[in-house]
């Protein structure tokens, strides 16, 4: 397992590291300057260049380069030109959010996907199965801002039940603020992991294992966990897998409504101030977390499906 | 002798809570929002308005706006003189004041102390440039001070206000913290930072030894909140007592607000939206094509759809609230046929095609003023760019940003704005015209006769405006939306950035 | 087995097997149908005698009447004509976007195909690299590089959609060539290039068009996001992101600035689904019939054949 982690590690590294040269010169070429976005409509020609020499933006690139890989390899990020603190700080501030509510959104669409998915098989062709499938399809057709902004006006000012943004206190708080984001970022794929898991279920249905398992006289909701349910959510845990990126997505757009201070927010600001150091700690951030996520769906895998060769 | 430590102690606690019973309970923390975030809290290195709510109050200048007007006063000056060449100020320190968290009495070492540090080559604060008139600063006794310039230079008393070079910040402390100034600040102002997390929030506690007397409200909370929806249904459920300038919100969000009991605070900060030209390139040098675009502004159609009613027409340079504003210049009133008739005169008779860059914040303005000039002929082709582009673009100096409509709050004198719009060497990111009246300007800069200083400014305006070098539209009203309780807001100007939040009180 | 025989049947039965698809159900008419509407609508939206999209007007947020069917939004402009015009910019980028990464994405992916090992490993490990990009954050990050519009955005999507494309094209490939070429070898004798072609470009063909017909929804999905976010197509130009976008302020008071747009959007997106759906429930002839069921792609997974042998997936 490790030894597959660091294979890995080794054969994204490169690539990564060209990744990362792209975008630290590709972000210097670009217009816009971190001192005159820092400086903002009071800046003057002489401001901005002290400024510039503040920040070490007047040094040759390849000198600017170099530091940055060598503060890498001590693991330090750099320090946030617009914020003034390390990039790592923030990093962490933002890593937690972000990660809760990709997971929160997860969470949703397998507890809203899994279930209608089975039923509608189980089901099949009866008028529930037509209602599931109409659903599935409108949730994955509808774009997340309208769940964001709906659930927002329902939920918190309607009934005020649910805190309309930030991170909330304590664990309690944490989790009730995380209600809401949480169902709008996991809709869309709610919708997919429903249709998929109604076509796998319908498919190991039929398989010939099954119909011998219940031939033997098993019991069939023992046949059911066992056996079905277990294949059939190999290809679902593919489609989660598949779809972080489109889930990460919607994340950025649902920190934005439910105002969570999160990676898609500090991307957007990071830009927006030409933040070097701060956009270059997120790619590698994003990177990292890709490969993590693979190696946690690789390893789900394993659990399923035996045959898979570890 | 044990009993006595517990009676002393029993009468200390009923005292204590004689004293927390007595008073009128007050609400302990006011949390205000605002949708942006702050950069830092380090006085000289602060620009934007979310910084300099806070900056305001942890600091003290030498002199301050009284509250509500424009006129100037002492803060941390109790008296002070300028002599009759205007080549030396001298300030006569109070000798009360306390720098917060344990740095003891200000006196004028600190002061210069200061001043010293903003000038430091090594802090490379991008202020130090705004004092190169000051040629030395003079401690003459521990509660005096005093600067000596090399040249007269009128508005030297505005630069001293709590803003950029003015704030008074404790430099030992700065060397002490080194970076981590930037968020655990040390100054002398009603409120010290208890805790600061880089972009969510800042927290600030009452500093009881403030020598203008005790804050009322004991905490005050400083929160971002990109969105402006979350923001608004905080309000609504109690979470956050006040929407901080929120220029972006809808006038029916507004009413809606206001309909629920809540309050809304609108003052000038004479911020005036004003659309600048490159007046040297084609087609903006011509004055009549300037006039034309002049008279196709309906000036309350702008305020209605893109400052949601808050805001007055606006006809002359200086912004109004300054010293030497003036409305005696010439007006080029709503007339679309006019606009029409002077295009064809200046001989674009099928129209005229103009680009204009937009940054962000002036989106709204921008796609009003737009679609007017459409309506004359004048085909607008707008290129949106981040702030960060946009003012890099216009320190270049290229000409590549010809034509804009921008703003700019300044200190209340004519100088500052003028020179930054108008004058080659002192241009910055407003400097888009490509003219340099840096002449007349330095002229009028350096008279120290203040009716003469009037008439030299109420000219230059005359001036500009028969050429139209630039076009006046609004001076937009600052927005807050609060909870009812809240007491002190300003009512008419509030002449600096930001808020005095020791004035606040729940009721 | 000449070239008219193999390329004759190929589509003939495809052909038969989509009209087979479509026939049988009433919805996929309708989707068809406003699929086809919304083409005509983007098409003609300039003759349509519409108000104009950018005419203020002191009107501000003025619910639905008829003279304002969507009715006004905060600078008084008419939502329905807005909604209208939108639906350029939307197909535009839709099909801009798949035409521009589907192509770029398959070469890259027949390259990867068709290359000695050392080559092909590079560009797979690209493939992921960019995968690992969430494409929203990728699209802000290039929107931001090359400036705002309609091409920037097409590029920009782009970015996220090639990879897929790319992924599915080099396994097809990858498939066909240590498979499919052994049969085929086999089977015909001599093997000529051009009949391995006629094998190998069909079945490429086949995933490749499925994949294009469930891209545009995402990519309008995915336009209407960055235009949310204020990035990418802006104002004035109208785009159902930015005209929702601008709405959700006044979502109490003015509803319909914000789902006038959205329905539109949902429904158009709806119908590109239900249409991908059932041009991959015709091409791919192991699925059972029924239009609501979708397959995972064989490509989708690792795409080391090998691995493929080893999954167990339910032919659904």
């Amino acid at each position: 397992m490790t030894r597959r982690f660091l294979h890995r590690l080794v054969q994204i590294l490169p690539t990564a590291l060209g990744a990362l040269v792209l975008v630290f010169v590709l972000l210097r070429i670009v217009p816009g300057d971190p001192a005159a976005a820092m400086l903002g409509v009071s800046a003057t020609p002489e401001s901005v260049q002290a400024l510039r020499t503040q920040l070490g933006l007047d040094r040759p690139l390849w000198r600017q380069f170099l530091d940055y890989v060598g503060g890498l390899i001590r693991l330090d990020l750099g320090t946030s030109l617009a914020f003034r603190v390390p990039v790592a700080q923030l990093l962490a501030q933002a890593l937690g959010p972000t990660l809760l509510l990709a997971l929160g959104g997860t969470v949703v669409s397998v507890l809203i996907g899994v279930p209608t998915g089975v039923v509608a098989a189980l089901n099949r062709g009866k008028p529930i199965d037509q209602l599931v499938s109409v659903l599935a399809l409108v949730g994955i057709s509808l774009p997340v801002f309208v769940w964001g902004v709906v659930l927002l006006v329902l939920f918190t000012l309607h009934w005020r039940v649910l805190p309309a943004s930030g991170l909330g206190e304590g664990v309690g708080g944490t989790l009730k603020a995380l209600v809401l984001p949480s169902l709008a970022t996991g809709m869309f794929l709610a919708g997919l992991v429903s249709r998929i898991t109604r076509s796998s279920v319908l498919g190991v249905l039929g398989q010939d294992y099954v119909r011998t398992a219940w031939a033997k006289g098993l019991e069939p909701m023992h046949v059911f966990r066992r056996h079905v349910l277990r294949n059939a959510l190999i290809p679902v845990v593919t489609v989660v897998g598949l779809n972080m990126g489109t889930l990460l997505g919607g994340v950025v757009v649902v920190e934005g409504i439910f105002a969570r201070p999160g990676l898609g927010r500090l991307l957007l600001d990071a830009i927006y101030a030409r933040d070097y150091p701060l956009i270059q700690g997120i790619v590698l951030v994003s990177v990292l977390m890709t490969i993590l996520l693979n190696q946690l769906v690789d390893l789900l895998y394993t659990l399923l499906d035996p045959r898979v060769a570890a | 002798m044990r009993i006595r430590w517990v009676v002393g102690a029993v009468l200390l606690s009923l005292v204590l809570a004689g004293a927390s019973l007595g008073g009128p309970a007050e609400p302990d923390t006011l949390v205000i929002v605002f949708p942006s975030h702050q950069g830092t809290l380090d006085g000289h290195f602060a620009v934007t308005t979310q910084d300099m709510l806070v900056v305001r109050n942890v600091y003290n200048a030498l002199m301050k706006y009284k509250p509500d007007t424009t006129e100037l006063t002492g803060d941390l000056a109790e008296r002070w003189e300028v002599s009759p060449d205007g080549l030396v100020y001298t300030f006569r320190l109070r000798r009360n004041v306390t720098w917060q968290k344990g740095y003891g009495r200000l006196t004028a070492q600190d002061v210069k102390a200061s001043f010293d540090r903003l000038r430091d080559p090594e802090t490379r604060s991008p202020f130090a440039g705004l004092l190169s008139m000051v040629r030395e600063i003079q401690v003459l006794d521990p509660y005096t001070i005093r600067f000596v310039l090399s040249e007269p230079y009128a508005p030297f008393l505005h630069l001293l206000t709590n803003y950029r070079v003015g704030p008074v910040v404790n430099a030992r402390a700065a060397r002490e913290r080194g970076a981590a100034f930037a968020w655990d600040p040390v100054g002398t102002g009603p409120y010290e930072v208890e805790r600061a997390i880089p972009r969510t929030e800042v927290v600030l506690r009452a500093f009881d030894q403030h020598f203008g007397g005790r804050p009322r409200i004991r905490r005050i909370i400083t929160r971002t909140v990109p969105d402006l929806n979350a923001m608004v249904v905080g309000l609504e459920n109690g979470q956050y007592h006040m929407l901080y300038s929120i220029q972006a919100l809808d006038e029916s969000v507004i009413k809606r607000l206001r309909e629920r009991g809540f309050s809304v605070t609108y003052y000038s900060r004479n911020l005036p939206r004003v659309l600048l030209m490159n007046v040297t390139k084609k087609p903006l040098d011509d004055v009549r094509v300037r006039r034309a675009i002049a008279h196709a502004i309906n000036r309350q159609q702008v305020i209605a759809l893109s400052m949601a009613g808050y805001g007055r027409p606006w006809y002359s340079p200086v912004p109004e609230g300054y010293f030497a504003a003036t409305t005696q210049v010439p007006r080029y009133e709503y007339n679309p046929e006019k606009a029409r008739q002077l295009l064809v005169e200046a001989g674009y008779r099928d129209g005229l095609d103009l680009p204009m860059q937009v940054f962000d914040v002036m989106k709204v303005t921008s796609d009003v003023i737009a679609e007017q000039l459409r309506r004359v002929g004048i085909r607008v082709q707008q290129e949106v760019l981040d702030q960060p582009t946009f003012i890099q673009r216009v320190l270049r100096r290229d000409g590549s940003i010809s034509f804009a409509v921008h703003c700019c709050v300044r200190q209340p004198d004519p100088d500052f704005y003028l020179s930054d719009i108008f004058s080659r060497s002192k241009g910055g990111a407003i400097y888009i015209s490509g003219l340099d009246l840096e002449a007349e300007l330095a002229a009028a800069r350096r008279e120290t006769n203040v009716e003469k200083r009037r008439q030299m400014y109420v000219a230059l305006q005359r001036k500009i405006m028969e050429n139209v070098w630039m076009i006046p539209l609004v001076m937009e009203f600052d927005r807050n939306v609060h909870v009812p309780q809240l007491r002190g807001m300003p009512r008419r100007v509030e002449a600096l950035w930001g808020l005095d939040l020791s004035r606040l009180s729940f009721e | 087995m000449g070239r008219r025989g193999f390329a004759g049947g190929w589509e003939t039965s495809a052909v038969r097997r989509l009209r087979r698809a479509i026939g049988g159900s009433w919805i996929l008419w309708i989707a068809s149908g406003f699929v086809i509407l919304l083409g005509a609508v983007a098409f003609l939206a300039p003759y349509l005698r519409l108000t104009d999209p950018f005419a203020q007007s002191l009107e501000r947020l003025a619910p639905p009447s008829p003279e304002h069917p969507f009715g006004t939004d905060r600078l008084g402009r008419d939502v329905f004509s807005r909604t209208v015009w939108a639906t350029r910019y939307a197909l535009a980028v839709g099909i801009g976007t798949v035409g521009v990464g589907g192509t770029v994405g398959t070469l890259w992916g027949m390259a990867a195909g068709f290359s000695g090992p050392f080559v092909q490993e590079a560009l797979s490990r690209l493939v992921d690299v960019f995968l690992s990009f969430p494409p929203l954050i990728l699209a802000m990050v290039v929107v931001t590089l090359i400036g705002n519009g309609v091409f920037p955005v097409v590029v920009a999507l782009s970015f996220g959609v090639a990879p897929r494309f790319a992924r599915v094209a080099r396994a097809v490939v990858l498939a066909v060539r240590v498979q499919g070429y052994v049969e085929a070898a086999r089977a015909l004798g001599a093997s000529s290039p051009r009949i391995l072609v006629r094998h190998i470009l069909p079945n490429t063909l086949d995933a490749l068009i499925v994949l294009a017909t469930l891209t545009v929804p995402t990519a309008i999905l995915t336009e209407a996001l960055l235009s949310f976010l204020g990035i990418g197509i802006v104002e004035p130009t109208p785009t159902w992101g930015n005209i929702a976008s601008m709405g959700q302020m006044v979502l109490r008071e003015a509803p319909w600035v914000v789902f006038a747009p959205s329905l539109v959007l949902l429904l158009t997106v709806l119908s590109f689904n239900l249409l991908g759906d059932a041009v991959r429930d015709a091409l791919d002839p192991t699925v059972s019939r029924g239009v609501w069921m979708r397959r995972v792609e064989r490509a989708d997974l690792e795409p080391e054949p090998a691995r493929i042998a080893s999954r167990r997936i339910p032919a659904g």
